[in-house]
Protein backbone atom coordinates (compact mmCIF):
# COMPACT_ATOMS: atom_id res chain seq x y z
CA UNK A 1 0.00 0.00 0.00
CA UNK A 2 2.84 2.28 0.96
CA UNK A 3 4.56 1.58 -2.37
CA UNK A 4 1.41 2.29 -4.33
CA UNK A 5 1.03 5.62 -2.56
CA UNK A 6 4.63 6.50 -3.31
CA UNK A 7 4.15 5.55 -6.98
CA UNK A 8 1.10 7.79 -7.26
CA UNK A 9 3.02 10.62 -5.64
CA UNK A 10 5.91 10.23 -8.09
CA UNK A 11 3.53 10.18 -11.07
CA UNK A 12 1.77 13.27 -9.78
CA UNK A 13 5.05 15.11 -9.34
CA UNK A 14 6.19 14.16 -12.81
CA UNK A 15 2.93 15.29 -14.38
CA UNK A 16 3.15 18.63 -12.56
CA UNK A 17 6.59 19.21 -14.00
CA UNK A 18 5.68 18.31 -17.58
CA UNK A 19 6.61 21.16 -19.91
CA UNK A 20 3.66 22.98 -21.44
CA UNK A 21 4.06 23.47 -25.17
CA UNK A 22 2.49 26.34 -27.08
CA UNK A 23 2.44 27.17 -30.76
CA UNK A 24 3.86 30.40 -32.17
CA UNK A 25 0.26 31.68 -32.18
CA UNK A 26 -0.66 31.24 -28.51
CA UNK A 27 -3.95 32.65 -27.33
CA UNK A 28 -2.41 33.56 -23.96
CA UNK A 29 -0.20 36.59 -23.41
CA UNK A 30 1.53 35.40 -20.27
CA UNK A 31 3.04 32.00 -20.84
CA UNK A 32 3.96 29.97 -17.74
CA UNK A 33 7.53 29.63 -16.66
CA UNK A 34 9.54 26.92 -18.40
CA UNK A 35 6.92 26.44 -21.09
CA UNK A 36 8.00 26.00 -24.70
CA UNK A 37 6.78 28.15 -27.56
CA UNK A 38 7.41 25.72 -30.36
CA UNK A 39 7.36 26.10 -34.13
CA UNK A 40 4.89 23.24 -34.27
CA UNK A 41 4.01 23.86 -37.95
CA UNK A 42 7.67 24.15 -38.91
CA UNK A 43 7.07 27.55 -40.50
CA UNK A 44 10.28 29.33 -39.56
CA UNK A 45 12.72 27.45 -41.85
CA UNK A 46 11.03 29.02 -44.88
CA UNK A 47 12.36 32.40 -43.78
CA UNK A 48 15.91 31.20 -43.31
CA UNK A 49 18.57 32.41 -45.72
CA UNK A 50 19.63 35.75 -47.16
CA UNK A 51 17.20 38.30 -48.54
CA UNK A 52 17.89 41.49 -50.46
CA UNK A 53 16.06 44.74 -51.04
CA UNK A 54 16.77 48.30 -52.15
CA UNK A 55 15.40 51.56 -50.82
CA UNK A 56 16.58 55.18 -50.88
CA UNK A 57 19.68 54.26 -52.89
CA UNK A 58 20.67 51.77 -50.21
CA UNK A 59 20.73 48.01 -50.41
CA UNK A 60 19.83 45.76 -47.52
CA UNK A 61 21.14 42.23 -47.19
CA UNK A 62 19.53 40.40 -44.30
CA UNK A 63 19.99 36.82 -43.18
CA UNK A 64 17.42 34.99 -41.07
CA UNK A 65 18.31 31.96 -39.00
CA UNK A 66 16.09 29.73 -36.89
CA UNK A 67 17.05 29.16 -33.26
CA UNK A 68 15.44 26.15 -31.62
CA UNK A 69 14.30 25.57 -28.05
CA UNK A 70 16.32 28.42 -26.58
CA UNK A 71 15.65 29.50 -23.00
CA UNK A 72 14.84 33.18 -22.57
CA UNK A 73 15.97 34.14 -19.08
CA UNK A 74 14.04 37.41 -19.19
CA UNK A 75 10.68 35.79 -19.86
CA UNK A 76 11.59 32.45 -18.32
CA UNK A 77 10.38 30.23 -21.13
CA UNK A 78 11.81 28.34 -24.07
CA UNK A 79 11.05 29.23 -27.63
CA UNK A 80 11.82 28.70 -31.30
CA UNK A 81 12.52 31.97 -33.05
CA UNK A 82 14.37 33.72 -35.85
CA UNK A 83 17.38 35.96 -35.47
CA UNK A 84 18.41 38.32 -38.25
CA UNK A 85 21.68 40.02 -39.05
CA UNK A 86 22.11 42.54 -41.80
CA UNK A 87 24.39 44.78 -43.78
CA UNK A 88 23.49 47.93 -45.66
CA UNK A 89 25.45 49.33 -48.59
CA UNK A 90 25.19 52.61 -50.45
CA UNK A 91 24.70 52.79 -54.22
CA UNK A 92 28.44 52.40 -54.74
CA UNK A 93 28.65 49.25 -52.70
CA UNK A 94 30.23 50.95 -49.70
CA UNK A 95 29.28 49.47 -46.37
CA UNK A 96 27.07 51.70 -44.24
CA UNK A 97 26.13 49.22 -41.53
CA UNK A 98 27.22 45.65 -41.04
CA UNK A 99 26.41 43.38 -38.12
CA UNK A 100 26.57 40.08 -39.97
CA UNK A 101 29.35 38.86 -37.68
CA UNK A 102 27.54 39.39 -34.42
CA UNK A 103 26.94 36.23 -32.38
CA UNK A 104 23.33 35.04 -32.53
CA UNK A 105 22.63 36.01 -28.94
CA UNK A 106 23.64 39.61 -29.71
CA UNK A 107 21.71 39.93 -32.96
CA UNK A 108 19.90 43.24 -33.25
CA UNK A 109 16.79 41.57 -34.65
CA UNK A 110 15.14 38.73 -32.75
CA UNK A 111 11.85 37.01 -33.47
CA UNK A 112 8.81 36.87 -31.23
CA UNK A 113 5.89 34.97 -32.74
CA UNK A 114 2.95 35.10 -35.11
CA UNK A 115 0.66 36.06 -32.27
CA UNK A 116 0.00 39.68 -33.23
CA UNK A 117 -0.97 39.30 -36.86
CA UNK A 118 -1.54 35.59 -37.36
CA UNK A 119 -0.05 35.57 -40.85
CA UNK A 120 2.93 37.82 -40.21
CA UNK A 121 5.88 36.98 -38.04
CA UNK A 122 6.90 39.69 -35.51
CA UNK A 123 10.45 40.51 -34.59
CA UNK A 124 12.06 43.03 -32.25
CA UNK A 125 14.71 45.44 -33.48
CA UNK A 126 16.98 47.11 -30.92
CA UNK A 127 20.15 48.91 -31.94
CA UNK A 128 22.28 50.18 -29.03
CA UNK A 129 24.71 51.76 -31.51
CA UNK A 130 21.95 54.02 -32.81
CA UNK A 131 20.95 55.54 -29.48
CA UNK A 132 18.85 52.50 -28.66
CA UNK A 133 16.59 52.86 -31.63
CA UNK A 134 13.97 50.16 -31.32
CA UNK A 135 10.96 48.93 -33.16
CA UNK A 136 8.75 46.12 -34.25
CA UNK A 137 9.28 44.32 -37.56
CA UNK A 138 6.71 42.12 -39.23
CA UNK A 139 7.42 39.88 -42.20
CA UNK A 140 5.21 37.79 -44.43
CA UNK A 141 5.55 36.04 -47.77
CA UNK A 142 3.90 37.81 -50.66
CA UNK A 143 2.88 34.53 -52.33
CA UNK A 144 3.06 30.79 -52.03
CA UNK A 145 6.45 30.60 -53.76
CA UNK A 146 7.96 32.14 -50.62
CA UNK A 147 10.64 33.92 -52.59
CA UNK A 148 9.50 37.44 -51.79
CA UNK A 149 9.09 38.80 -48.34
CA UNK A 150 7.04 41.80 -47.30
CA UNK A 151 8.87 43.74 -44.59
CA UNK A 152 7.34 46.40 -42.29
CA UNK A 153 9.22 48.24 -39.58
CA UNK A 154 7.47 50.38 -36.96
CA UNK A 155 9.95 52.33 -34.89
CA UNK A 156 9.12 52.99 -31.27
CA UNK A 157 8.95 56.42 -29.73
CA UNK A 158 12.48 57.37 -28.84
CA UNK A 159 13.17 60.65 -27.08
CA UNK A 160 16.87 61.37 -27.31
CA UNK A 161 19.12 63.51 -25.18
CA UNK A 162 22.52 65.05 -25.77
CA UNK A 163 24.00 61.70 -24.70
CA UNK A 164 23.04 60.43 -28.15
CA UNK A 165 25.89 60.88 -30.60
CA UNK A 166 23.32 61.62 -33.32
CA UNK A 167 21.61 64.34 -31.29
CA UNK A 168 22.52 67.10 -33.73
CA UNK A 169 22.52 65.16 -36.97
CA UNK A 170 19.57 62.84 -36.47
CA UNK A 171 19.76 59.08 -36.20
CA UNK A 172 20.46 57.56 -39.61
CA UNK A 173 17.86 55.36 -41.21
CA UNK A 174 19.46 51.95 -40.95
CA UNK A 175 16.50 49.85 -42.07
CA UNK A 176 13.59 50.48 -44.44
CA UNK A 177 10.12 51.11 -43.07
CA UNK A 178 8.44 49.02 -45.77
CA UNK A 179 10.01 46.99 -48.55
CA UNK A 180 9.72 43.75 -50.46
CA UNK A 181 12.79 41.56 -50.04
CA UNK A 182 13.88 38.95 -52.56
CA UNK A 183 15.35 35.58 -51.60
CA UNK A 184 18.98 35.23 -52.65
CA UNK B 1 19.40 69.87 0.35
CA UNK B 2 19.94 67.39 3.14
CA UNK B 3 22.25 69.80 4.93
CA UNK B 4 19.80 72.62 4.61
CA UNK B 5 16.96 70.53 5.91
CA UNK B 6 19.10 69.39 8.78
CA UNK B 7 19.88 72.96 9.67
CA UNK B 8 16.24 73.86 9.27
CA UNK B 9 15.39 71.41 11.99
CA UNK B 10 17.65 73.25 14.36
CA UNK B 11 17.26 76.87 13.49
CA UNK B 12 14.29 79.07 14.07
CA UNK B 13 12.84 81.32 11.46
CA UNK B 14 14.36 84.66 12.13
CA UNK B 15 11.20 86.70 11.76
CA UNK B 16 9.33 84.66 14.35
CA UNK B 17 12.29 84.43 16.72
CA UNK B 18 12.74 88.20 16.60
CA UNK B 19 9.03 88.75 17.07
CA UNK B 20 8.68 86.36 19.99
CA UNK B 21 11.71 87.82 21.74
CA UNK B 22 10.24 91.27 21.40
CA UNK B 23 6.85 90.06 22.46
CA UNK B 24 8.17 88.34 25.57
CA UNK B 25 10.01 91.53 26.53
CA UNK B 26 6.83 93.51 26.02
CA UNK B 27 4.86 91.11 28.13
CA UNK B 28 7.49 91.38 30.85
CA UNK B 29 7.38 95.15 30.58
CA UNK B 30 3.58 95.09 30.31
CA UNK B 31 3.86 97.16 27.14
CA UNK B 32 1.21 97.41 24.51
CA UNK B 33 1.14 99.11 21.14
CA UNK B 34 -1.38 101.80 20.44
CA UNK B 35 -3.69 101.50 17.53
CA UNK B 36 -4.83 104.44 15.52
CA UNK B 37 -8.01 104.74 17.52
CA UNK B 38 -6.14 104.72 20.75
CA UNK B 39 -6.90 101.20 21.92
CA UNK B 40 -4.11 98.95 23.10
CA UNK B 41 -2.94 96.03 21.00
CA UNK B 42 -0.45 93.30 21.79
CA UNK B 43 2.20 92.61 19.18
CA UNK B 44 0.53 90.41 16.59
CA UNK B 45 1.82 87.24 14.94
CA UNK B 46 0.44 88.71 11.77
CA UNK B 47 3.61 90.78 11.50
CA UNK B 48 6.13 87.94 11.12
CA UNK B 49 3.61 85.90 9.14
CA UNK B 50 3.14 88.73 6.64
CA UNK B 51 6.91 89.15 6.38
CA UNK B 52 7.30 85.50 5.49
CA UNK B 53 4.39 85.52 3.07
CA UNK B 54 5.79 88.57 1.35
CA UNK B 55 9.21 86.93 0.95
CA UNK B 56 7.56 83.78 -0.35
CA UNK B 57 5.69 85.65 -3.06
CA UNK B 58 8.66 87.78 -4.06
CA UNK B 59 10.70 84.63 -4.54
CA UNK B 60 7.98 82.99 -6.57
CA UNK B 61 6.57 85.47 -9.04
CA UNK B 62 5.10 82.66 -11.10
CA UNK B 63 2.90 81.61 -8.24
CA UNK B 64 2.19 85.22 -7.33
CA UNK B 65 0.98 85.92 -10.89
CA UNK B 66 -1.28 82.91 -10.88
CA UNK B 67 -2.67 83.75 -7.48
CA UNK B 68 -3.37 87.29 -8.62
CA UNK B 69 -5.03 86.11 -11.81
CA UNK B 70 -7.18 83.48 -10.19
CA UNK B 71 -8.01 84.88 -6.78
CA UNK B 72 -6.56 88.34 -6.31
CA UNK B 73 -4.08 89.92 -3.93
CA UNK B 74 -3.37 89.01 -0.33
CA UNK B 75 -4.00 91.94 1.97
CA UNK B 76 -1.07 91.84 4.36
CA UNK B 77 -2.57 94.68 6.32
CA UNK B 78 -5.49 92.65 7.60
CA UNK B 79 -5.38 89.30 9.36
CA UNK B 80 -7.39 87.10 11.62
CA UNK B 81 -6.55 86.59 15.25
CA UNK B 82 -3.83 84.03 15.81
CA UNK B 83 -4.96 80.53 16.74
CA UNK B 84 -3.06 77.90 18.67
CA UNK B 85 -0.84 77.66 21.69
CA UNK B 86 2.41 76.06 20.51
CA UNK B 87 1.69 75.94 16.81
CA UNK B 88 0.33 79.19 15.44
CA UNK B 89 -2.29 79.59 12.73
CA UNK B 90 -3.54 82.65 10.97
CA UNK B 91 -5.77 83.66 8.04
CA UNK B 92 -5.33 86.55 5.63
CA UNK B 93 -7.97 87.73 3.18
CA UNK B 94 -7.38 87.64 -0.57
CA UNK B 95 -9.23 90.29 -2.52
CA UNK B 96 -10.15 90.73 -6.12
CA UNK B 97 -12.11 93.79 -7.21
CA UNK B 98 -12.54 94.68 -3.54
CA UNK B 99 -14.24 91.40 -2.77
CA UNK B 100 -12.77 88.72 -0.54
CA UNK B 101 -12.48 85.68 -2.77
CA UNK B 102 -10.46 83.33 -0.61
CA UNK B 103 -8.14 83.04 2.35
CA UNK B 104 -4.43 82.63 2.77
CA UNK B 105 -3.73 80.29 5.64
CA UNK B 106 -0.39 80.15 7.42
CA UNK B 107 0.75 77.56 9.92
CA UNK B 108 3.88 77.91 12.04
CA UNK B 109 5.25 74.75 13.59
CA UNK B 110 6.05 74.29 17.25
CA UNK B 111 9.79 74.83 17.06
CA UNK B 112 9.40 77.88 14.80
CA UNK B 113 11.45 76.36 12.00
CA UNK B 114 8.75 75.90 9.39
CA UNK B 115 5.75 77.66 7.92
CA UNK B 116 3.21 75.98 5.69
CA UNK B 117 0.97 78.02 3.43
CA UNK B 118 -2.35 77.06 1.93
CA UNK B 119 -4.85 78.81 -0.22
CA UNK B 120 -8.37 78.12 1.04
CA UNK B 121 -11.22 78.66 -1.36
CA UNK B 122 -13.61 75.80 -0.86
CA UNK B 123 -17.36 76.17 -0.67
CA UNK B 124 -17.70 74.84 2.87
CA UNK B 125 -19.83 76.86 5.25
CA UNK B 126 -16.91 77.47 7.60
CA UNK B 127 -14.71 78.87 4.84
CA UNK B 128 -17.53 80.96 3.44
CA UNK B 129 -18.29 82.28 6.92
CA UNK B 130 -14.67 83.36 7.44
CA UNK B 131 -14.66 85.01 4.03
CA UNK B 132 -17.87 86.80 5.00
CA UNK B 133 -16.37 88.04 8.25
CA UNK B 134 -13.42 89.55 6.41
CA UNK B 135 -15.78 91.03 3.86
CA UNK B 136 -17.76 92.67 6.67
CA UNK B 137 -14.60 94.36 7.84
CA UNK B 138 -14.03 95.89 4.41
CA UNK B 139 -17.67 96.91 4.08
CA UNK B 140 -17.58 98.73 7.41
CA UNK B 141 -14.27 100.32 6.51
CA UNK B 142 -15.75 101.64 3.28
CA UNK B 143 -18.55 103.28 5.25
CA UNK B 144 -16.17 105.18 7.53
CA UNK B 145 -15.66 108.54 5.86
CA UNK B 146 -12.81 110.97 5.76
CA UNK B 147 -10.47 109.06 8.01
CA UNK B 148 -6.99 108.90 6.49
CA UNK B 149 -4.79 105.89 6.94
CA UNK B 150 -2.15 106.35 9.61
CA UNK B 151 1.45 106.81 8.40
CA UNK B 152 2.53 103.58 10.10
CA UNK B 153 -0.01 100.86 10.07
CA UNK B 154 -0.43 98.11 12.53
CA UNK B 155 -2.25 95.08 11.23
CA UNK B 156 -5.90 95.10 12.22
CA UNK B 157 -6.90 91.83 13.77
CA UNK B 158 -10.23 90.64 12.44
CA UNK B 159 -11.77 88.27 14.88
CA UNK B 160 -13.18 85.45 12.83
CA UNK B 161 -15.00 82.33 13.81
CA UNK B 162 -12.71 79.36 13.27
CA UNK B 163 -14.05 76.39 11.31
CA UNK B 164 -16.38 74.27 13.41
CA UNK B 165 -15.12 71.08 11.85
CA UNK B 166 -11.47 70.28 11.42
CA UNK B 167 -10.46 73.61 12.92
CA UNK B 168 -6.92 74.63 12.09
CA UNK B 169 -5.98 74.63 15.73
CA UNK B 170 -6.60 70.87 15.77
CA UNK B 171 -5.78 69.99 12.22
CA UNK B 172 -3.21 72.04 10.39
CA UNK B 173 -4.50 70.98 6.99
CA UNK B 174 -7.66 72.79 6.03
CA UNK B 175 -10.04 70.67 4.05
CA UNK B 176 -7.63 69.17 1.59
CA UNK B 177 -10.06 66.55 0.47
CA UNK B 178 -12.78 68.52 -1.18
CA UNK B 179 -10.85 70.00 -4.00
CA UNK B 180 -11.36 73.44 -2.61
CA UNK B 181 -7.92 73.88 -1.18
CA UNK B 182 -5.25 75.01 -3.52
CA UNK B 183 -1.78 74.04 -2.51
CA UNK B 184 0.92 76.30 -3.87
CA UNK B 185 2.73 74.55 -6.67
CA UNK B 186 6.04 76.32 -6.31
CA UNK B 187 7.01 75.31 -2.84
CA UNK B 188 8.97 72.28 -3.86
CA UNK B 189 12.28 74.05 -3.90
CA UNK B 190 11.51 75.94 -0.77
CA UNK B 191 11.05 73.16 1.70
CA UNK B 192 13.11 73.81 4.72
CA UNK B 193 13.92 76.60 7.01
CA UNK B 194 15.69 79.86 7.42
CA UNK B 195 18.95 79.02 5.74
CA UNK B 196 17.38 78.23 2.44
CA UNK B 197 14.75 80.87 2.36
CA UNK B 198 15.80 83.74 4.51
CA UNK B 199 12.92 83.26 6.82
CA UNK B 200 11.59 79.89 6.02
CA UNK B 201 8.59 79.05 4.01
CA UNK B 202 7.30 76.05 2.24
CA UNK B 203 4.82 73.28 2.51
CA UNK B 204 6.14 69.80 3.08
CA UNK B 205 2.82 68.38 1.99
CA UNK B 206 3.37 69.78 -1.47
CA UNK B 207 6.17 67.29 -2.02
CA UNK B 208 3.46 64.68 -2.41
CA UNK B 209 3.10 63.84 -6.13
CA UNK B 210 -0.68 64.11 -5.94
CA UNK B 211 -0.53 67.61 -4.52
CA UNK B 212 2.07 68.60 -7.08
CA UNK B 213 -0.08 67.35 -9.93
CA UNK B 214 -3.19 68.92 -8.47
CA UNK B 215 -1.48 72.29 -8.40
CA UNK B 216 -0.15 71.70 -11.89
CA UNK B 217 -3.54 70.79 -13.28
CA UNK B 218 -4.83 74.12 -11.96
CA UNK B 219 -2.08 76.04 -13.71
CA UNK B 220 -3.43 77.71 -16.82
CA UNK B 221 -0.17 77.49 -18.79
CA UNK B 222 0.10 73.79 -18.10
CA UNK B 223 -3.53 73.25 -19.05
CA UNK B 224 -3.06 75.24 -22.24
CA UNK B 225 -0.07 73.13 -23.26
CA UNK B 226 -1.88 69.88 -22.59
CA UNK B 227 -4.92 71.12 -24.47
CA UNK B 228 -2.79 72.14 -27.45
CA UNK B 229 -1.38 68.62 -27.71
CA UNK B 230 -4.50 66.63 -26.89
CA UNK B 231 -6.18 67.17 -30.24
CA UNK B 232 -7.08 64.83 -33.06
CA UNK B 233 -5.09 66.73 -35.66
CA UNK B 234 -1.99 66.74 -33.44
CA UNK B 235 -2.29 63.05 -32.65
CA UNK B 236 -2.69 62.30 -36.36
CA UNK B 237 0.49 64.09 -37.38
CA UNK B 238 3.36 62.13 -38.85
CA UNK B 239 5.70 63.27 -36.11
CA UNK B 240 5.33 63.44 -32.38
CA UNK B 241 4.86 66.87 -30.83
CA UNK B 242 5.86 68.03 -27.40
CA UNK B 243 7.18 70.65 -25.03
CA UNK B 244 9.75 70.75 -22.25
CA UNK B 245 8.98 72.62 -19.03
CA UNK B 246 11.77 74.89 -17.83
CA UNK B 247 12.48 76.56 -14.52
CA UNK B 248 12.50 80.32 -14.53
CA UNK B 249 10.81 83.27 -12.91
CA UNK B 250 7.81 81.73 -14.56
CA UNK B 251 7.69 78.15 -15.84
CA UNK B 252 8.18 78.24 -19.59
CA UNK B 253 7.25 75.57 -22.11
CA UNK B 254 9.60 75.13 -25.05
CA UNK B 255 8.79 73.01 -28.10
CA UNK B 256 10.65 69.73 -28.46
CA UNK B 257 12.48 69.51 -31.76
CA UNK B 258 12.04 66.53 -34.05
CA UNK B 259 14.83 64.69 -35.77
CA UNK B 260 14.56 62.37 -38.72
CA UNK B 261 13.48 58.86 -37.80
CA UNK B 262 10.65 59.73 -35.42
CA UNK B 263 12.74 61.06 -32.56
CA UNK B 264 12.00 63.94 -30.24
CA UNK B 265 14.96 65.83 -28.81
CA UNK B 266 14.97 66.64 -25.12
CA UNK B 267 16.73 70.03 -24.96
CA UNK B 268 20.21 70.43 -23.48
CA UNK B 269 20.78 72.30 -20.23
CA UNK B 270 19.67 71.68 -16.69
CA UNK B 271 16.64 73.93 -16.49
CA UNK B 272 14.19 71.44 -17.94
CA UNK B 273 12.28 69.49 -15.31
CA UNK B 274 9.37 68.12 -17.31
CA UNK B 275 8.07 67.16 -20.70
CA UNK B 276 4.72 66.65 -22.34
CA UNK B 277 4.54 64.87 -25.69
CA UNK B 278 2.27 62.86 -27.89
CA UNK B 279 2.22 59.24 -28.98
CA UNK B 280 0.56 59.14 -32.34
CA UNK B 281 -2.54 57.62 -33.86
CA UNK B 282 -1.13 57.92 -37.33
CA UNK B 283 1.12 54.86 -37.20
CA UNK B 284 0.50 51.17 -36.70
CA UNK B 285 1.70 49.51 -33.57
CA UNK B 286 2.30 52.66 -31.54
CA UNK B 287 2.18 51.94 -27.83
CA UNK B 288 -0.08 54.53 -26.24
CA UNK B 289 1.95 55.04 -23.09
CA UNK B 290 5.55 55.92 -22.23
CA UNK B 291 8.38 54.24 -24.12
CA UNK B 292 11.49 52.99 -22.30
CA UNK B 293 13.29 56.06 -23.68
CA UNK B 294 10.60 58.29 -22.17
CA UNK B 295 11.14 56.64 -18.79
CA UNK B 296 14.90 56.96 -19.08
CA UNK B 297 14.74 60.62 -20.14
CA UNK B 298 12.38 61.38 -17.30
CA UNK B 299 14.76 59.88 -14.75
CA UNK B 300 18.10 60.93 -16.17
CA UNK B 301 17.10 64.40 -17.37
CA UNK B 302 13.93 65.67 -15.69
CA UNK B 303 14.55 64.23 -12.22
CA UNK B 304 18.25 65.02 -12.39
CA UNK B 305 17.63 68.62 -13.47
CA UNK B 306 14.94 69.06 -10.84
CA UNK B 307 17.36 67.76 -8.23
CA UNK B 308 19.91 70.38 -9.34
CA UNK B 309 17.57 73.30 -9.76
CA UNK B 310 14.58 72.59 -7.56
CA UNK B 311 13.37 69.41 -5.96
CA UNK B 312 12.96 66.02 -7.54
CA UNK B 313 9.22 65.99 -6.98
CA UNK B 314 8.93 68.90 -9.41
CA UNK B 315 9.93 66.55 -12.23
CA UNK B 316 7.31 65.03 -14.45
CA UNK B 317 6.94 63.29 -17.75
CA UNK B 318 3.60 63.32 -19.50
CA UNK B 319 2.46 61.48 -22.57
CA UNK B 320 -0.70 62.42 -24.44
CA UNK B 321 -2.43 59.67 -26.39
CA UNK B 322 -5.88 59.08 -27.78
CA UNK B 323 -6.28 56.23 -25.29
CA UNK B 324 -5.30 58.19 -22.20
CA UNK B 325 -2.91 60.72 -20.76
CA UNK B 326 -0.26 59.49 -18.36
CA UNK B 327 2.20 61.15 -15.98
CA UNK B 328 5.42 59.88 -14.45
CA UNK B 329 6.47 61.26 -11.08
CA UNK B 330 9.37 60.49 -8.80
CA UNK B 331 9.34 60.62 -5.02
CA UNK B 332 12.48 58.61 -4.23
CA UNK B 333 15.83 59.65 -2.84
CA UNK B 334 17.59 60.06 -6.17
CA UNK B 335 19.85 57.07 -5.72
CA UNK B 336 19.28 55.35 -9.01
CA UNK B 337 21.40 54.60 -12.04
CA UNK B 338 20.53 53.07 -15.36
CA UNK B 339 23.25 51.04 -17.03
CA UNK B 340 23.36 50.38 -20.77
CA UNK B 341 22.65 46.74 -20.12
CA UNK B 342 19.67 47.51 -17.91
CA UNK B 343 18.23 49.79 -20.53
CA UNK B 344 18.70 47.14 -23.19
CA UNK B 345 16.82 44.68 -21.01
CA UNK B 346 14.04 47.22 -20.50
CA UNK B 347 13.70 47.66 -24.24
CA UNK B 348 13.84 43.97 -24.94
CA UNK B 349 11.09 43.21 -22.42
CA UNK B 350 8.95 46.16 -23.45
CA UNK B 351 9.11 45.64 -27.21
CA UNK B 352 8.56 41.90 -26.83
CA UNK B 353 5.52 42.32 -24.62
CA UNK B 354 3.85 44.99 -26.71
CA UNK B 355 4.78 43.39 -30.03
CA UNK B 356 3.04 40.28 -28.80
CA UNK B 357 -0.29 42.06 -28.45
CA UNK B 358 -2.92 41.72 -31.14
CA UNK B 359 -4.31 44.90 -32.69
CA UNK B 360 -7.42 44.90 -30.51
CA UNK B 361 -5.34 44.31 -27.40
CA UNK B 362 -3.01 47.15 -28.35
CA UNK B 363 -5.97 49.51 -28.51
CA UNK B 364 -7.20 48.47 -25.08
CA UNK B 365 -5.86 50.98 -22.51
CA UNK B 366 -6.36 48.48 -19.69
CA UNK B 367 -3.92 46.08 -21.32
CA UNK B 368 -1.47 48.85 -22.16
CA UNK B 369 -1.54 50.07 -18.57
CA UNK B 370 -1.19 46.59 -17.13
CA UNK B 371 1.88 45.76 -19.17
CA UNK B 372 3.45 49.14 -18.54
CA UNK B 373 2.83 49.03 -14.79
CA UNK B 374 4.35 45.55 -14.77
CA UNK B 375 7.28 46.94 -16.75
CA UNK B 376 7.84 49.66 -14.14
CA UNK B 377 7.54 47.25 -11.24
CA UNK B 378 9.48 44.27 -12.50
CA UNK B 379 11.91 45.62 -15.08
CA UNK B 380 12.63 49.23 -14.15
CA UNK B 381 12.13 48.63 -10.43
CA UNK B 382 13.26 52.07 -9.25
CA UNK B 383 11.84 52.99 -5.88
CA UNK B 384 9.79 56.17 -5.98
CA UNK B 385 9.02 56.04 -9.69
CA UNK B 386 5.25 56.30 -10.00
CA UNK B 387 2.73 56.13 -12.81
CA UNK B 388 -0.43 58.23 -12.88
CA UNK B 389 -3.30 58.55 -15.30
CA UNK B 390 -4.65 62.02 -15.89
CA UNK B 391 -8.32 62.43 -16.70
CA UNK B 392 -8.62 64.10 -20.09
CA UNK B 393 -11.48 66.34 -18.99
CA UNK B 394 -10.87 67.17 -15.34
CA UNK B 395 -7.10 66.70 -15.15
CA UNK B 396 -7.65 64.65 -11.98
CA UNK B 397 -4.99 62.02 -11.48
CA UNK B 398 -5.02 58.42 -10.30
CA UNK B 399 -2.03 56.33 -9.37
CA UNK B 400 -1.69 53.09 -11.34
CA UNK B 401 0.14 50.13 -9.83
CA UNK B 402 0.72 46.60 -11.07
CA UNK B 403 -1.12 44.12 -8.88
CA UNK B 404 -0.11 40.77 -10.29
CA UNK B 405 -0.95 39.12 -13.57
CA UNK B 406 -4.33 37.85 -12.37
CA UNK B 407 -5.58 41.22 -11.15
CA UNK B 408 -6.41 44.45 -12.91
CA UNK B 409 -4.14 47.42 -12.38
CA UNK B 410 -4.66 48.91 -8.94
CA UNK B 411 -6.05 52.41 -9.37
CA UNK B 412 -5.87 54.91 -6.52
CA UNK B 413 -7.39 58.33 -7.20
CA UNK B 414 -5.44 61.26 -5.83
CA UNK B 415 -7.33 62.97 -3.01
Amino acid sequence: MKNIFLFILVISTLSCKAQQIYTLRPTEIDLPENSYQKDTNNELPSYEGTWKGTWNNKTLFITFKKITNKYDSNFKYYKDYLVAKFKVQDSNGNSLFDNMNLPDENAKIKGISFRRYGDRYSLVFIDPELCNTSGNISISFTDSSKTKLNWKLTLGSNMITTDCQYYNTGIPEVLPKEIVLTKQ
Amino acid sequence: MANSEQRAENEKIEAFERFENLRSQDILNKKTHSSKNGTSLPLSYAQPFSEIIYKFLVKHPDFYDKLADDFGEIDYNVASQTFGEDKKYIFYPILKDRKVTSLWYGKLNEDRSWVDFYLVHDASSSTQRMIGEFQNYYSKKALSRGEPDPPVKEIPEIVITPPSTNPPINDPLPNTGGGGTYTPPYTGDMSGGPIMHGGGTGASTTQDPCNKMKAQSNNQDFKDNVKALDKDDVLKKNEETGVAAAYGPKTSYEPLANTANDNLKFPPGNKYFGYIHTHLDSKDGVVKIFSPADVSTFLTSCVKNAKDKGTMTDAYGMVITSQGNYILKYSGNGNFAITDNQFKNWQNWYVNEYSNLKEDELSNPNMIEKIFSQFLKEQVNISGLELYKSDKITGNTSKLEYDGKDNPVKTTPCP
